[in-house]
């Protein structure tokens, strides 16, 4: 799992430079981090990743300035005010908010897609992929993946135990390959309707 | 669903389970086990591993897009203004004279702890006192805010109006010597009675005049009047009454000291008094009744 990033006294240095309002070491941090925030946003569906992650930033630079912890720590606290954001972005679209079902959502996966992807499209299909999931599936794989946390993080930032973490982890990769696997099998739009919403 | 049973239906054992799927993205790892698992995959899901492991690699290894980094100036302003704002160190220079909220708010707790005591009290004394001035508090209560208020801020307050049960006790047999029903004049000294009595006599007929000679000639001659002719009904005697009550032969009879003891204490009280003025009148009455055993003094006047 990749952890560390900085020397543990250039991290020092950097969330020192956090607390003081230094922007060379808020720009380091957040280049570093910005990314996979933005993809865990998405994977959860969020229809506009970049204001949420804003909104994210600013209140992470206002919790940093009692921050004591590792590189790991520091991102388990962005990633949690990320799940903070987005609950209230969500909760204040809830109204306009028009929910889309999986078989709507199927075709933005078919196997003729698969077949034209390269490595510059694996990226957006995945995060596709991951927002089929149902929201705890999707969420715990993202973490797990995008984030690089092990289960017993996950399981604090989502408010589970750890074996229901692993229980969701696992169900939510075995639906990502039931899709995949139906996706080569047909060749028009994935029906994975039914067995995607079994795990809801 | 609880943990146990998403276990037993998973297949997941412990140690054996999930928590490394992720960690070194073993995609053979991540679908093997799923497969055990699940028992519902299809079998050609190894052709498809390959596929899911580099979707997963892709989320964490793909290099950042230019849309993941684009905002990077907005939203280190934003994070250097949440800063200076939280109350952290700034590069904002503060503003002389003006004070921060954590100031005011330190401000006010200061103040609070003893403002807050002493507008309860001045509250408390100020009602207090109102009450007190108005006489609407018990005796026992009143005295004790009179002076609690004199005492924190040197407000004397007077005494409430007079009990008037105590009053008519006293009046009473005045009254019921005057069938006038004349009113009562107020007076809590009982040696002001028998003067309250002769002025009432006095004030019968001439209620404005406050002459205390003038008063002890006219009582005179109004009970030879008022005895005989006002109502018919017989005035009973005062205390000092018989001998002047006899008849108009009083008024001739010989009262020199009597005169001249009514002028000295009328000279020795401040003319122009009123008929209800505290120690001076008394000292009048008393005259006036000393003289009107007398009665002559009326005729001096």
């Amino acid at each position: 799992m990749k952890s560390t990033t900085w020397t543990d006294q250039e991290f020092e240095e950097l969330v020192e430079g956090l607390r003081q309002g230094d922007p060379s070491a808020m720009s380091s941090i957040w280049r570093e981090f910005n990314p996979s925030l933005i993809r865990f946003l998405r994977s959860l569906g969020t229809s506009e990743p970049d204001d949420v992650a804003q909104e994210t930033w600013v209140s992470f630079a206002k919790a940093a300035k009692d921050f004591k912890g590792s590189q790991n720590n520091l991102k388990a606290l962005l990633f949690h005010i990320a799940r903070r954001r987005l609950a209230d972005h969500l909760r204040s679209r809830y109204r306009r908010v028009q929910t889309v079902g999986i078989d709507d959502k199927a075709h933005l996966f078919s196997s003729e897609d698969h077949d034209r992807v390269d490595e510059a499209d694996d990226l957006e299909k995945a995060l596709r992929l991951l927002a089929l999931l149902p929201e705890a599936q999707s969420e715990v794989v993202a973490l797990r993946v995008i984030g690089g946390f092990d289960t017993k993080i996950v399981a604090e930032l989502v408010g589970r135990s750890e074996g229901s973490v692993r229980v969701l982890t696992h169900r939510g990769l075995s639906k990502l390959a039931e899709v995949l696997v139906a996706s080569k099998k047909n060749s028009r739009s994935i029906d994975s309707a039914s067995v995607v919403k079994e795990g809801r | 669903m609880s943990d146990e049973d998403d276990r037993s239906r998973s297949g997941e054992g412990g140690e054996s389970g999930f928590p490394d799927i992720c960690d070194g993205l073993d995609g053979e790892e991540i679908l093997s086990l799923t497969a055990d698992t699940s028992g519902e995959l299809p079998k050609e899901l190894g052709e498809t591993s390959s596929q899911l492991v580099s979707l997963l690699k892709s989320l964490r290894e793909t290099p950042p897009t230019e849309a993941e980094l684009g905002r990077e100036l907005v939203v280190i302003g934003a994070m250097k203004e949440a800063v200076a704002a939280a109350g952290g160190v700034s590069s904002v220079t503060p503003t002389p004279g003006v004070h921060s909220n954590s100031s005011i708010l330190v401000h006010l707790k200061k103040v609070s702890s003893r403002s807050l005591a002493a507008a309860v009290a001045t509250v408390f004394l100020m009602g207090g006192a109102a009450a007190a001035a108005t006489g609407s508090l018990p005796r026992g209560v009143q005295n004790v805010v009179a002076k609690a208020v004199k005492a924190v801020s040197g407000v004397q307050i007077p005494d409430p109006v007079i009990n008037p049960v105590k009053d008519k006790k006293e009046h009473t047999p005045a009254e019921a010597s005057n069938s006038m029903g004349v009113p009562a004049i107020p007076s809590t000294a009982t040696t002001y009675q028998t003067t309250t009595t002769s002025t009432t006599l006095a004030s019968t007929t001439r209620p404005t005049v406050a002459h205390p000679a003038g008063t002890t000639s006219e009582t005179e001659v109004n009970r030879g009047d008022s005895g005989s002719s006002d109502n018919g009904s017989p005035v009973p005697a005062l205390p000092e009454s018989p001998a002047s009550s006899d008849g108009q032969d009083n008024s001739t009879s010989p009262s020199a000291p009597t005169t001249v003891s009514t002028q000295d204490s009328t000279s020795t009280t401040a003319p122009g008094e009123g008929s209800g003025d505290g120690g001076s009148s008394a000292t009048t009455s008393t005259v006036t009744i000393s003289g009107d055993s007398g009665g002559s003094g009326s005729s001096d006047h």
